[in-house]
């Protein structure tokens, strides 16, 4: 380009780059969230790949215990009212260490069978446990552990300690244990219980009435944030926990350092691995009779399954995590428009001097095109260099990376690169217009006196015409969709996408609108203010009604996406609520893991802190209808109004509650044969069978009449108990487990709490996020003023030569910020409640039997427009300042 | 009302250096605004400025001042801190009797807004107040009630009326200068501070606005203080004042415009 351009360029660029400040801090800002995002995620990934590795690291071959029976009895209900079984309890025991016994000696058999194969150099022994499903594989060592310490507990996993080649862990203090009762945990077991290196802390296996062990802690593993938690013992100090057998798997060590994961191919261990299975023949034969094979597989298999299943989840993370950083680049991008085509607007007595004096339209073009190019590149720069350094930083924090060199080496360089370049990209597109515009200027623009830029009412007839249409269609796309019917998956599906789409074309067409529209819906609004200072406002406003629109528009766009997401997350909640209270009417039942509950224990029950109202049920075991093999548990229900929720259904006398569909509801007539603590027949009775929904399969349910009638003596199997509202689910849980060690806890409240702090933390990082869009938005108006203010030097002058003080001056400002952001935050809202409700109507919640609710929280709504208002007096103290500064004499000096 | 042939008017009477004025004449006159020993320096060190040097100058109720000189010669300093938009920064300065070098910036500020009238020779009007509202600024910034006879009397006085709901970009250069006098008549000031006004008119609209100022005096009693350059618009004045260097070079109770001339 011409040298003269270039002299000029720089020299603007030393003495007018303060005006490109805004542009600078809303694409730093942008830029920083986005690389923070890609740094997060990658981290995230490195660290879940590394656990991934971390489990069979220096094996080829790892043999799972299979059972060889098809059924598994793995009922996860949590709400089951759990088949308990109240036989003795020693008698279980006794059967569970003789099994345990049995297997070790045929995993012995299995591991010096496999030892003797050539090219073996070692078979260990694993907590973790092998589960291969179709292409599924998985290793990963059972949480099961309680560790304890006053009152507080941790759950773990427990491995143990091995030798290399396998993984040695990093300790971040202390040591490895090396006696039984030594115990190395992470830092999250050492801050949630509050120990340190040298404590000693309870372990115990859960569900399990083993005593606890006292173990000491030696050393503190350094593990990230996001594995598995893992804590490390040697074998007698695992066994002593876990008596029933801690070890659920083998691993082969092989000789050839080429075979061992994660380095190694699953073509090269297999060789190895078709081998130990011929090995693991014999064994098999008699494990059979224990109904457990021992099968092997390559250990790549796992890392490779798991890194798949790890990096598709990444992949879905990473993608729905850059949502938000992209919506804040949007807003960014029109904030920085806008900011450039005012200033080219400031600069047209200049630019056209410049074309007086004779420089070409294209000269110009440059000129205005290099400097928008240039602010927007060391913006782009900066927000990622920013962003890098505070990813590197907060993985270092989360535990993610060890130390900030390893950090760096965990960063997404490409991702990074991109950001910058893509950012760099984006601003200079940004920038054509304007340049283009400025270039239009005429030269004898330069000799007209200087005139605040006003625009002229430019017609937007087209835009509003092809707006009014899209938003026409749209909405009746919305009300289509919303009539269609929601019976089964696909159907709610094809409503759900229908209904989604038909809402961002209705979005779409509102934004568009919404910048013809807005300066006089602002203007409107203002029309309440009478002061002379607030009418100066309100003109003013409006005196340059596109810029006002965009910026509008950007604090629209972030308002509307916070409030849906705050509407959407209350209604979701109520409407969970009431859904639970249906189906879950029962808080808690706190029953007993080994029987019936003891008298000091339901006393501590009974006045238990945080429970409004408790209620005893009683239960025995019986035989029903002459079936020996499955005795039942029957529970004797009284009335259980003031505990529960909503209506469940009343046993009446002489009738018995069972499962719907049971056998035994065909009959007439139902025999009962109670059982007593040593499973002799006492009493039998006959009942009426009636279906009853709410009952779980392996018990009935009597009325409480009936039972006392029957067996006087009977136990109390369950509490139940309405918890008072609010209690945070962790304070139930640990003052549940203070009563006794063998409590059992089912029932809504459970689920209600989880749900409910789900829920809570999603919209904590939701609003987090979308801030991130609403703050670059007032970036965007406190800009918007400041250039205003610039453009006004004479105008205000006049002002304050005619009587109009600072302090007038200032509120001046503040009124125009205050208009534009409380109504585009009003407007916001509105919209927000709009597609909120849209929203709930579409999502696929059935079977909830009851109503879709859609509540306003009017608390966080309130929180929202008070913090837009006060972020916008804020953003107008810096151009306020700056106006009130002017002197008038200055201001209207001849030029 | 009709715009007068100035030129006429004045021309006869002979010029009439102060100091030869007869005592009746002088007990007559009240300064309304009053410089004594005023001293005005801009910047320090080698880029020293002394606009103003050690001036004490009576400005005169009911009278039409003009202040004329040439460019540099500290005419637009001294009227800015007649009008109280700017401080001596020696010496003191009472406009109304109020001594504005005591006055903070708030004060000074509601000062201008309840006594002093402005016209400027651009940048007058306020682009998105219509011409009423920019008549009433000032009055409606002090929230003082106005007079409603009063507004009503100088809107028609200075042919207003028809265009009161108009923007100033739909107003020509001596329609926008008349609405700034208006704005200047309706507070009822104590002084109108003129700083060129006819600056940027053609000869036609400047006489008109010229007779409208004179008619301000004259009909309304106002005390009119304009910083010109241009010697045959003083002739619409009762007194010249002639700066230079920053100090009073001349000072003459009624001249012609040769007069005037012969003086810069």
């Amino acid at each position: 380009m011409a040298s003269p351009i270039n002299k000029l360029f720089l020299a603007n660029v030393k003495h007018h780059a303060s005006r490109y400040v805004s542009t600078a801090v809303a694409v730093t800002i942008a830029a920083t969230f986005v690389v923070l995002c890609l740094t997060l995620m990658g981290g995230i990934s490195s660290a879940y790949m590394a656990t991934i590795d971390d489990a069979t690291r220096g094996t080829s071959t790892v043999i799972a215990e299979q059972a060889v029976n098809t059924a598994t009895n793995a009922d996860t209900d949590a709400d089951a009212t759990a088949e308990v079984s109240l036989t003795d309890a020693a008698a279980a025991q006794q059967a569970q260490t003789e099994r345990a016994q049995k297997m070790a000696e045929l995993r012995a058999q299995a591991a010096s069978a496999v030892k003797s194969v050539p090219g073996v150099s070692d078979v260990v022994e694993s907590t973790a446990q092998a589960s291969v499903e179709g292409e599924t594989y998985q290793y990963n060592a059972p949480m099961n552990v309680s560790i304890g310490s006053d009152g507080r507990s941790s759950l773990r996993a427990l491995e143990y300690l091995q030798k290399a080649p396998l993984t040695q862990y990093q300790y971040k203090e202390g040591r490895a244990p090396q006696a039984a009762n030594e115990i190395a945990v992470d830092d999250g077991v050492t801050g949630s219980l509050q120990v340190k290196v040298g404590d000693s802390v309870e372990v115990s296996t859960l569900g399990v009435s083993t005593d606890a062990k006292k173990f000491t802690i030696t050393g503190i593993i350094g593990v990230s944030n996001f594995s598995n938690g893992s804590a490390l013992a040697t074998k007698e100090g695992v066994e002593s926990v876990q008596t029933s057998g801690a070890t659920n798997s083998l691993l082969v060590v092989p000789q050839n350092t080429a075979t061992r994961s994660p380095q190694a191919s699953v073509t090269s261990q297999e060789e190895l691995t078709s081998k130990v299975n011929d090995a693991l023949k014999s064994v098999n034969a008699s494990a059979k009779a224990e109904g457990v094979e021992f099968k092997a597989y390559p250990a790549q298999r796992f890392v490779e399954s798991g890194r798949q299943h790890a990096q598709t989840q990444v992949t879905a993370m990473t993608s729905m995590a850059l949502i938000f950083p992209l919506i804040a680049a949007f807003v960014a991008a029109i904030i920085v428009g806008t900011t450039f085509q005012v200033i080219a607007l400031q600069r047209r007595r200049e630019l056209a001097l410049l074309r007086a004096v004779g420089a070409q339209a294209k000269q110009v073009r440059a000129l205005v095109l290099r400097e928008t190019s240039i602010a927007g590149t060391v913006s782009a720069l900066i927000g990622t260099a920013v962003g890098t350094l505070a990813g590197a930083w907060l993985l270092t924090y989360l535990n993610v990376a060890a130390n900030y060199i390893a950090a760096f080496s965990m960063l997404p360089w490409t991702g990074i690169i991109l950001t910058w370049v893509g950012a760099s990209l984006i601003t200079i597109f940004v920038g054509l217009a304007p340049s283009r515009e400025a270039a239009k200027v005429s030269p004898l623009a330069a000799l007209a006196p200087v005139q605040s830029v006003q625009e002229t009412r430019r017609k937007h007839t087209v835009r509003v015409v092809l707006s009014i249409i899209l938003l026409v269609a749209s909405i009746a796309g919305i009300v289509y969709g919303l009539r269609l019917p929601a019976g089964n998956a696909s159907e709610i599906y094809v409503r759900f996408g229908i209904v989604v789409l038909a809402t961002f074309v209705c979005w779409i067409a509102a934004m568009m609108l919404f910048t013809v529209v807005l300066p006089y819906i602002i203007y409107f609004f203002g029309s309440v203010v009478r002061t002379p200072v607030g009418r100066l406002a309100r003109e003013n406003v409006v005196r340059n009604p596109s810029r006002t629109a965009s910026t509008g528009v950007a604090v629209i766009i972030g308002v509307v996406l916070m409030s849906t997401i705050a509407i959407g997350v209350s209604s979701v909640r109520s409407t969970l609520d009431s859904s639970l209270n249906k189906s879950r009417p029962v808080d808690i039942y706190a029953g007993s893991y080994i029987g019936t509950l003891s008298k000091d224990e339901l006393a501590k029950l009974h006045s238990f802190e945080y429970a409004s109202k408790t209620v005893d049920i009683r239960g025995v075991q019986a035989v029903v209808n002459g079936d020996t093999q499955s005795p039942v548990t029957v529970l004797g229900y009284p009335d259980l109004t003031g505990v529960q929720r909503s209506e469940l259904p009343v046993v009446a006398d002489g009738t018995i509650h069972v499962t719907k569909g049971a056998i035994m509801a065909q009959k007439a007539t139902v025999s009962v044969c109670f059982l007593d603590a040593s499973g002799q027949q006492t009493t039998c009775r006959e009942y009426k069978p009636v279906e009853d929904s709410s009952i779980r399969d392996g018990s009935v349910h009597l009325s409480a009449a009936d039972l006392k009638a029957a067996v006087p003596d009977a136990g109390v199997a369950f509490v139940a108990m309405r918890i008072k509202d609010g209690t945070p689910y962790d304070q139930v849980f640990t003052g549940l487990q203070r009563v006794g060690r063998n409590i059992s806890m089912n029932g809504g409240y459970v689920e209600r709490s989880l749900y409910m702090q789900a829920l809570n933390i999603i919209v904590l990082v939701f609003m987090a996020l979308l801030g991130v869009s609403v703050v670059i938005s007032l970036v965007g108006v406190s800009n918007t003023l400041g250039l205003s203010v610039a453009e006004r030097t004479q105008e205000n002058g006049l002002l304050r030569a005619l009587g109009l003080t600072r302090g007038q001056m200032k509120r001046l400002l503040v009124m125009e910020s205050f208009l534009t952001s409380l109504v585009s935050t009003l407007v916001g809202i509105g919209l927000g409640t709009i597609f909120a409700a849209i929203g709930m109507y579409t999502l696929p919640f059935n079977d909830l039997g009851v109503g879709i609710e859609v509540t306003l929280p009017y608390d966080q709504l309130a929180g929202l427009v008070l913090i837009i208002v006060l972020a916008s007096t804020l953003a107008a103290w810096l151009p306020g300042r700056k106006a009130a500064k002017v002197s008038p004499v200055e201001a209207l000096a001849h030029e | 009302m009709e715009a007068m042939e100035y030129t006429t008017t004045y021309a006869a009477a002979p010029a009439q250096p102060l100091n030869t004025q007869n005592a009746q004449n002088a007990q007559a006159m009240q300064p309304v605004v009053s410089l004594e020993n005023v001293t005005k320096v801009y910047g320090h060190g080698d880029t020293r400025v002394r606009a103003l040097k050690d001036i004490t100058l009576p400005l005169y109720k009911g009278q039409f001042t003009s202040i004329m000189g040439p460019s540099g010669s500290g005419k637009s300093t001294m009227l800015h801190i007649i009008a109280g938009l700017d401080t001596p920064s020696k010496g003191t300065v009472h406009i109304d009797g109020v001594d504005i070098t005591t006055l903070k910036d708030k004060q000074l500020t509601e000062l201008r807004r309840e006594r002093i009238g402005f016209i400027f020779q651009s940048f007058n009007l306020v682009p998105t107040l219509n011409v009423l509202d920019n008549i009433l600024l000032p009055t409606q910034l002090s929230n003082t009630k106005v007079d409603r006879e009063w507004l009503n009397r100088v809107v028609e006085a200075l042919g207003l009326t028809p265009r009161l709901k108009h923007r100033p970009s739909e107003l020509s250069g001596g329609q926008q200068q008349r609405v700034a006098v208006a704005r200047a008549l309706v507070s009822r000031p104590a002084i109108i501070v003129a700083d060129e006004p006819t600056g940027n008119l053609d000869s036609k609209t400047s006489d008109e606005v010229l007779s409208i100022l004179r008619q301000a005096v004259d009909e309304f009693g106002q005390s009119v203080i304009m910083v010109t350059h241009n010697p045959s618009v003083a002739t619409v004045s009762d007194r010249v004042i002639v700066v230079s260097d920053g100090t009073v070079k001349a000072d003459f109770m009624g001249a012609t415009p040769d007069q005037i001339v012969s003086l810069l």
